[in-house]
């Protein structure tokens, strides 16, 4: 048994770092707020590898457009399911099925923003709604050919990647976002980066005419487009030429309202040739990780 | 890798030096040789995608020679390139394993590559699994010794395997275990058995972290017993962590704990077991820097019934590594032969329970530490799983067995570990019809007819098999599984599978087709992804 007292020494063999708060170094927290938003990200890796390629798919709707519910549980499912990680949606409330009413107790809430309305002029100009949209290359009118378009779309070589960072500051609702962008071929000249606010998980009427009540209350609206953060068109990348890995980095400050759900905002960023508003990439983060 | 030919050579070269055996031994080899290959194609109905490779493959080669007390081995591996679903880093091939031991009357020494685990492996588990692409063996040293009869140490100290490299950190461990009444001859002769253990597993890695203070060295610490009298055996094993803040706890500063309870009685005919586990903050890993099942060190044993049947393992429960509360409960009954309710031969029946629930963490320290009560939030619900199976031999050739599943199975925590996914809790009710027919002294049937029943996800689902085996050299297997409720239409499509193998010796052949839906395959209660697939697979095995 005298073996037994040896045990002790292996214990010995084994540290312990046991560490107490103040947890974070100092040397950034000292910075103001969006200084170390923008320090944080620069010292992680902005890029997985490999990089690949994702979708955004853009549904124009509304609360009042009884087809629409349809329209957007697939995408949701595709989002969720076989496109998982490969896809990014935004949902634009907009045109005249998204007004809200004035009278009684049903979709009173107003969903609608300026670059919504701004993204629905431009982008649909026949003005109906459920309308999807595949990277803008696309438009979509049915419910069949989600599934198909975003394939087609994702079988093409990644151009950019692109890393969305975010720090957000629960007691001033202060947004900061930092967007690294880095080329994988040639830049157009044209190109832009967009960086938009949506929120999941609202819920609220909705009507759908599948049903025999068509006003459904507590509907769930997933990835509602709440702000353009840097314009409903973004700003020009660069203002030179763009070769292959090239690299840019972009950070923005953005005060969520309140009633929005922080835990539920996601910060969709993504480039587009703004001639032919074709989306070359795209990616989302949460703003409360 | 001139480093690991090198080392094994230089153990093959002891043994061959004349009387470094005991006798004349000249030694035996053994080993084992599997190769697993896809064909794919493009499915765009199913999400399936079609591979640059077209063939993918995984195989390995295990060769071990004993002689007397000695004993080396390796073990050649080859991803070209990985199957699907498994991780990219594997590509290549080499030599990913070798070892070389010494097995004495008291004294083992192992340097090398090993597998190995301390008590139930919560604090400690070095394994691998081969279809689920699982391989953390540690590459180092162990030393395990027993002074005398029911006393076993254990120590170690290595780096563990990271696909073709080893990780950053350094482990080291150390296990005690005893056999109560071996060790005092008092109770040598006592109905009752006690056995205790402890360990300790300590990894290190430079914390080179610019924003954060992370701890370099990190302990786990574990107790364990097991008391065993006539039908009664109760076990238990409690583990405590330091502060691990890492990225899959998402950075937080509490340590960690785990506890585990098991107890059975068992009589003839009759059985009754009961599990409770608690697990806070216990995910263990020898890196920060990780994803996936990736370089684990822990192994936080399931507390549910592991079903077999294709389709409930469409919602197979994976251990909350960094919080859960569950229960478990079994009872086991053979209704009499000869009687009304047991038949001529006898029924066995099966009732099974288990729930889990998750924490109710409260953050004290915004980010960085939080609270938590002991039961956790039971109104949080994981998963849940009430079945029952009623096994039944008919006549002397036909056998009947009738499962029902009722699971309730969060879908936004298990797939996705987020409150926000959107899925919400997936309720199904399952029903199994097997049967097994004796068609003649070499041929036997079995047949499976499984239906599935939600309203949720992925809609209903129905499946049947048949696999014919003709002894002792063929097996043939086909099944379509059905999702005939999907909610979109365009989805409600036939998962087709059909296969071949042809055994002989202790080597197995088998050829097949399948179409395999997107899912978690889960081993033991670990899981991984597996993509949508269509495509023809070849698998050979061969020990020798």
């Amino acid at each position: 048994m005298k073996l037994l007292r040896l045990f002790p020494f292996f214990l010995l063999l084994a540290g312990c770092d046991i560490i107490e708060a103040p947890y974070l170094d100092n040397p950034i927290s000292a910075l103001p707020a969006d200084e170390q938003c923008v320090e944080l990200a620069m010292q992680t890796e902005p890029f997985q590898q490999p990089i690949v390629r994702k979708v955004l798919v853009e549904e124009m709707t509304g609360h009042q457009c009884g087809n629409c519910p349809e329209i957007g549980e697939i995408i949701h499912s595709l989002k969720g399911g076989i496109f998982a990680n490969k896809m990014v949606v935004m949902s634009i409330h907009a045109g005249a099925l998204s007004n809200p009413k004035s009278t009684g107790d049903k979709y009173n809430t107003d969903f609608r923003t300026d670059p919504g309305r701004d993204l629905y002029n431009a982008l649909n100009p026949f003005d109906v709604v459920p309308l999807g949209m595949v990277d803008r290359r696309d438009k979509i009118i049915g419910a069949g050919a989600y599934q198909s378009r975003i394939q087609q779309a994702l079988d093409l070589a990644p151009e950019a990647g692109i890393r969305v960072f975010n720090c957000y500051n629960p007691d001033s609702l202060r947004l900061t976002t930092v967007i690294d962008v880095k080329y994988l071929v040639e830049g157009g000249e044209n190109d832009q980066l967009a960086v938009y606010l949506i929120e999941d998980n609202i819920k609220d009427w909705q009507k759908d005419y599948r049903y025999a009540d068509p006003d459904l209350q507590g509907y769930t609206h997933h990835d509602m487009l709440r702000a353009a953060i840097n314009g409903t068109w973004g700003e020009p990348i660069s203002t030179g030429p763009i070769s292959p890995d090239s690299r840019f980095t972009k950070s923005y400050s953005f005060t969520l309202k309140a009633g929005w759900a922080p835990e539920n905002c996601k910060v969709v960023a993504f480039l587009f040739d703004n001639d032919s508003k074709e989306v070359r990439q795209v990616e989302e983060a949460p703003v409360v990780n | 890798m001139k480093l690991l030919t090198s080392t094994l050579c230089l153990g093959l070269w002891l043994f061959a030096i004349p009387g470094f055996s005991q006798n004349n031994d000249p030694g035996r080899i053994s080993g084992s040789f599997q190769t697993d290959v896809q064909y794919l194609f493009e499915d765009s109905v199913i999400g399936a995608n079609a591979v640059d490779e077209r063939v993918l493959s995984n195989s390995f080669l295990q060769l071990t020679y004993n002689r007397g007390n000695l004993s080396a081995g390796l073990r050649y591996e080859a991803y070209l390139n990985p199957l699907l679903g498994f991780d990219g880093r594997y590509e290549g091939q080499g030599i990913a394993y070798r070892f070389a031991e010494y097995q004495g009357d008291k004294l083992d020494i192992t340097v090398g590559n090993f597998y190995d685990q301390f008590g139930n492996g919560i604090v400690f588990r070095s394994y691998q699994e081969w279809g689920l692409g699982i391989d953390n063996s540690v590459d180092g040293i162990r030393v395990q010794f027993r002074p005398k009869e029911g006393l076993t140490l254990k120590g170690i100290i290595g780096k563990q395997r990271k696909f073709w490299e080893r990780t950053e950190s350094i482990l080291r461990g150390a296990d005690v275990d005893m056999s109560v009444n071996d060790l005092f001859p008092a109770l040598k002769e006592s109905k009752t058995r006690l056995f205790l253990g402890g360990s300790i597993m300590s990894k290190y890695q430079q914390d080179d972290d610019l924003i954060l203070q992370l701890p370099e060295n990190v302990s786990a610490f574990g107790g364990r017993f097991r008391l065993i009298r006539g039908g009664l055996s109760v076990d238990g094993e409690a583990a405590y962590k330091i502060n691990d803040p890492f990225q899959l706890n998402k950075f937080v500063y509490n340590p960690g704990n785990a506890l585990y309870l098991n107890a059975s009685y068992a009589t003839k005919g009759f059985g009754l077991l009961f599990s409770a586990k608690r697990i806070d903050n216990f995910d263990f890993r020898s890196e920060r820097q990780v994803s996936l099942q990736e370089l684990s060190l822990s192994f936080l044993p399931p507390i549910s019934k592991l079903h077999t049947y294709r389709l409930p393992t469409l919602y197979p429960y994976a251990t909350q590594l960094n919080g859960e509360v569950g229960i478990q409960g079994t009872l086991l009954y053979t209704i009499p032969k000869s009687t009304v309710l047991g038949g001529k031969y006898g029924t066995k029946l099966q009732l099974n329970y288990s729930r889990i629930h998750g924490l109710d963490t409260t953050f004290v320290e915004p980010n960085f530490r939080y609270e938590t009560s002991f039961i956790g939030d039971p109104g949080n619900l994981y998963f849940q799983d009430i079945n029952l199976e009623i096994n039944r031999r008919m006549t002397k050739d036909l056998r009947l067995i009738f499962t029902y599943i009722y699971l309730k199975y969060n879908k936004d925590i298990i797939e996705f570990n987020s409150v926000n996914a959107g899925y919400g809790i997936v309720n199904t009710h399952i029903q199994v019809l097997e049967t097994q027919y004796k068609l003649s002294r070499r041929v036997s049937l079995r047949t499976e007819l499984q239906h599935m029943y939600t309203k949720q996800d992925l809609g209903s689902w129905a499946l049947a098999l048949a696999e014919i085996s003709i002894s002792p050299n063929w097996y043939f297997t086909v099944f379509d599984e059905w999702n005939y409720a999907n909610p979109n239409p365009e989805l409600r499509v036939h998962y087709y599978n059909g296969q071949v193998a042809y055994a002989f010796e202790s080597s197995r052949i088998s050829f097949g087709y399948s179409r395999q839906r997107r899912g978690l395959l889960c081993v033991g209660g670990i899981c991984r992804e597996v993509p949508a697939a269509n495509g023809f697979s070849l698998s050979i095995s061969s020990s020798f």
